[in-house]
């Protein structure tokens, strides 16, 4: 009997949550949050581009993890979940290319400058890039594997170098906000957090709907190799 | 309540939600077809019928 991914009551709750945890934090960040002065209803894209950049870095922690875990033990259910969080981190850092210039547009005049983090974090999309190009291309199942794992690994690299990139240049190129969350006032912080949790489970749920399907993928393969 | 640049946090709302939305439907077409894919193979008619309900 092959269950479909939502039949799970797991699934379902998980599904139900985040709906119910996306219309609440719409509404506290429309509502409940202080607009700031300078930058009106453009801050607010904060409460939705941060989380977003946590979510690709949680992703791409997990495909360094999962990296090493399959060229210790050579289980394919670990390149899986290497392949499904790299698909994930990669459209979160996708939208985070993509809200980040809509934010900067208003308030520093320019879609794009080559300022550190927005340049570290172009560098790291396209680091995944390649890691697909890798996966299409890299040769025999077992060579793509392994490959892609040494890669995944490597690429993490550079997930520190994007926190990090506004302190380790000079301060004088730097555009982004050099603000700490722990001094926000408490109906900032407290929708600030609330959506980054909402973030995590997406995450959560898309991880796991990803690997169920690469899950019947393989047994498709299986099937019709004859094994 | 201000409301400049609300165009700008509108279109993130609709570029976020729109993104996660089409991966999700994405998913779930893909879902199916391969579950029919893996019926069509083994030939149980019965087992695709009840993922239909």
């Amino acid at each position: 009997m092959i269950q479909t991914f939502h039949s799970k009551l797991s699934s379902k709750v998980l599904l139900i949550i985040i709906i119910t945890m996306a219309v609440i934090g719409f509404y506290l960040v429309l509502e409940k949050t202080r607009i700031d002065p300078d930058q009106q209803m453009a801050q607010k894209i904060f409460y939705y581009h941060v989380p977003s950049a946590w979510t690709a870095f949680l992703a791409y922690f997990m495909v360094m993890v999962t990296g090493i875990q399959y060229l210790r033990t050579k289980e394919v259910k670990w390149d899986q979940f290497g392949l499904a969080a790299a698909e994930i981190g990669t459209l979160f850092c996708g939208l985070v290319l993509v809200t980040g210039p809509i934010w900067a547009k208003p308030i520093w005049g320019t879609p794009w400058n080559w300022e550190p983090r927005l340049t570290t974090t172009l560098i790291l999309f396209l680091i995944y890039i390649g890691y697909f190009m890798l996966r299409q291309f890299g040769g025999t199942p077992e060579r793509i594997r392994r490959l892609a794992a040494a890669l995944g690994i490597i690429a993490f690299v550079d997930v520190p170098i994007v926190y990090l990139s506004i302190k380790f240049w000079a301060p004088e190129v730097q555009s982004h906000p050099q603000t700490e969350m722990s001094s926000q006032p408490g109906d900032v912080l407290g929708t600030f957090l609330f959506s980054l949790l909402m973030f995590t489970f997406l995450f959560v749920y898309m991880i796991r709907f990803r690997v169920h399907t690469l899950n019947l993928e393989s047994l498709r393969d299986r099937q019709s190799h004859g094994v | 309540m201000e409301y400049k640049y609300l165009g700008y946090f509108l279109a993130v709302i609709v570029i976020v939600l729109g993104s996660v939305l089409v991966w999700i439907v994405r998913m779930v077409f893909k879902e199916k077809l391969l579950i029919k894919k893996l019926l069509f193979v083994k030939g149980d008619v019965s087992e695709e019928e009840e993922i239909d309900k």
